[in-house]
């Protein structure tokens, strides 16, 4: 059995990242003729490949068909598109992974038709909207609330895609990609510091976090900061402060959850004076929507309670709101076992980032893998992962691919 | 002792009070008191707005500035300063009284703690693994609340500014300076204060694996009004049959600098709701006419 090379991955990963990276980073913005360099040379490579036919589809997305014995397919996906000065690994890692296992299953015949699908702008750094090929596909893009952004040039989404072929208003016919799919998988560097601390190279995914963004106003009254004693202040600050603290508290004390609050400002914000308002921003994540709601539900509470200790008011107003997406418990048992034997030894966890994984399990069992990142550092040009681990990562792939095949020809 | 004492010359307004045009409180007064030198109005204090010299704008508003030094005479007749000025707190109105006698102006200390943490990502990074200096300086905030409440009388702490940074919905703040402004009217124990809160956030921030650092800023001491000033002032206002009490002053004012030449004191009349600093500023005026009649009588007890 000929076996996906990691090696070929890696070189692969180098050779793209020469051709569409400057000393900055890489430069592979959606929509642009950098994409589509990058597009080319992963068109070249499929070339090479005997059996496997490659087509665009209505919402961008490009796929490559080995066909089987069977019209059920498994898919295995990425995206080449990346942030500017982004890293060479995040999206193309999985999609040069993903095509050096094709190259392998093409080499005999397959009992399930296996196909590539290299997302159209994962990242949504050009216009804003992230997951969009992936969302057409899924079934949760609204053409009428994207047609009108605009990237900093101030040109269209809508013109700007269409130069490429795609008709916005057409893009949810991409539902029709996946009538045949019985499973998605991807690979992905982690973009987070926990395999490294754990001394893990891979690790399961076992969803992606709801996530709950809040800005909150608290309002007392500033004075004068040497003249009014302690007892008689409404310090806006303090509370906030207090609140803070009790948001990172309750997260801290649960599993798999995060709370962050990463804006701060105070009002009139000067050293002589203390703070009459203040708006913080509160970032919430848990991958079980119970214990997200019973974080929100906590975390208004104590906001309240502390602000009315303090003689101050609280006003919470929702920014964002995304239900948690857990991936397919059975992948998620086979994945651990593949991982466990390739690695030696394996983890479950979440992934605090949304992916186009997150798209594909709201329609078809999915499951990702994650590779360590050195430092846990993404979206910049100093992102980076051991090859050793790189190639060891495209081998789970190679054998997760194999065992689902395995597993659902049987079906 | 002048043979006439008239309020009008008690509260001669020193020139810059507030300390706004040019980051400089109390200027006027200080350069009378001598507690500046020719480098700062030179060169040193520039107004906000343009960045002109202190100099350069006394000159062109018709000034001579070569001539500060002489400034210093105007106290050398004093015998005693009276300062009638609003609270700019509550403490008269939430306590009933129409008059403050001031006994002593409280001295303070300026500063900033600035935390290191580290910038990751708000979904990526486990609570258990994160450097968040945000939360160090959430909990130096409250800290200092507390030290200063269980401090001595008068002392107050505040934190008036902050700045988090990168200032992200999505990512862990990896940098957070705070402002600290701690003041009482005893200058050990404020020094106090200001080690226990610098030491407290060296703690907080080694404890997730910071490291936090305090610099100072402006500082100036208490000052302990004169004794005899305060209590004729005391007097004077038992006489009137009003509500009063004795209390410090958390505000710093010019009197601050005339009391390193001339014995002084202060008065405190009620302001509503203590606001100050804005245009709802506001004193009832027979308490205004209360203050300059204790005062008066004082003025009449002391001469």
């Amino acid at each position: 059995m000929v076996r996906a090379d990691g090696a070929r991955a890696v070189a692969g990963l180098r050779d793209l990242g020469a051709r569409t990276s400057d000393e900055r980073g890489a430069q592979r913005l959606a929509w642009t003729s950098t994409w589509g360099e990058a597009r080319a040379w992963l068109r070249d490579e499929l070339a090479q490949i005997e059996g496997v036919s490659v087509r665009v589809d209505v919402a961008g997305n490009l796929w490559a068909m080995l066909p089987g014995a069977s019209s059920r397919t498994v898919v295995l996906g990425g995206h080449l598109d990346s942030v500017p000065n982004g890293g060479w690994l995040d999206g193309a890692l999985n999609v040069v992974g993903a095509l050096e296992v094709l190259r392998a299953l093409a080499t005999a015949p397959q009992p399930l038709t296996v196909r590539l699908v290299d997302w159209a702008d994962e990242e949504g750094a050009r216009f804003g909207r992230s997951l969009l090929g992936s969302s057409a596909c899924a079934g949760t893009l609204d053409p009428g609330s994207i047609c009108d952004l605009t990237d900093a040039q101030g040109i269209r989404l809508a013109g700007a895609l269409a130069e490429w072929g795609v008709d916005v208003h057409r893009m949810p016919e991409a539902c029709a990609e996946r009538s045949d799919v019985v499973a998605y998988l991807e690979l992905h560097i982690e973009q987070g510091p926990v395999l490294e601390r754990l001394g893990l190279p891979l690790g399961v995914v076992l969803g992606t976090f709801g996530v709950q963004r809040h800005r909150l106003w608290f309002r007392g009254a500033h004075a004068h900061a040497g003249s009014t004693p302690m007892d008689l202040r409404r310090d806006a600050f303090l509370a906030a402060a207090r609140s803070a603290i009790a948001f990172r508290d309750d997260a801290a004390g649960r599993v798999e959850a995060r709370a962050t609050t990463g804006i701060v400002q105070v009002s009139p914000g000067i050293v002589t004076a203390f703070n009459g308002a203040c708006e913080i921003s509160l970032d919430q994540r848990a991958l079980d929507d119970t214990v997200l709601r019973e974080m929100l539900a906590s975390a208004r509470q104590a906001s309240e309670r502390i602000s009315a200790e303090e003689g101050c008011t609280v006003e919470w107003q929702p920014l964002l709101e995304t239900p948690p997406v857990p991936f397919d418990a059975e992948l998620i048992e086979r994945a651990d076992a593949v991982v466990d034997r390739v690695a030696g030894s394996s983890v479950r966890l979440p992934s605090g980032a949304l992916h186009d994984a997150t798209e594909m399990a709201r329609v078809v069992p999915t499951v990702m893998l994650f590779v360590r990142s050195i430092g846990g550092i993404s979206h910049t040009a100093a992102e980076d992962t051991d090859e050793a681990d790189l190639e060891l990562s495209v081998r789970a792939l190679d054998e997760l691919a194999r065992d689902t095949i395995a597993r659902l020809a049987v079906r | 002792v002048p043979e006439r004492l008239s309020i009008d010359r008690e509260r001669s307004a020193a020139r810059i009070g507030e300390g706004s045009g040019f980051a400089q409180m109390l200027l006027g007064s200080r350069i009378v008191a001598g507690r500046v030198d020719e480098e700062d109005l030179r060169g040193r204090f520039r107004a906000i707005d343009d960045g002109r010299s202190f100099w350069e704008h006394a000159e062109a508003a018709g000034y001579e500035p070569s001539r500060w030094r002489e400034c210093a005479r105007i106290l050398d007749d004093l015998s005693g300063w009276i300062e009638l000025h609003i609270e700019q707190a509550r403490v008269l109105q939430d306590t009933g009284h129409r008059v403050g006698v001031v006994n002593a102006i409280a001295g303070y200390v300026h500063g900033d703690i600035t935390i290191d943490g580290r910038a990751d990502h708000a979904g990526a990074t486990p609570m258990d693994m994160r450097s968040d200096s945000a939360v160090v300086a959430a909990e130096t905030i409250v800290e200092l609340e507390r030290l200063a409440r269980s401090a001595g009388a008068g002392v107050v702490g505040t934190v008036g500014e902050i700045e988090a940074h990168p200032g992200a919905i999505n990512v862990i703040a990896g940098r957070t300076r705070i402002s600290l402004d701690v003041r009482g009217p005893d200058d050990p124990e404020i020094a106090r204060v200001v080690g226990a809160i610098a030491g407290f956030a060296e703690r907080a921030a080694a404890a997730r694996g910071q490291a936090a650092s305090y610099v100072a800023r402006q500082s100036l001491p208490a000052t302990l009004l004169d004794p005899a000033i305060v209590v004729a002032l005391e007097a004077a206002a038992r006489d009137s049959g009003e509500p009063y009490m004795t209390m410090i002053s958390g505000a710093a004012h010019d009197t601050m600098c005339v009391a390193q030449r001339v014995p002084s004191a202060m008065l405190f009349v009620p302001c509503r709701d203590g606001l100050s600093h804005t245009p709802a500023e506001h004193a009832e005026p027979a308490d205004g006419a209360l203050g300059a009649e204790v005062m008066f009588n004082a003025i009449r007890a002391l001469v």
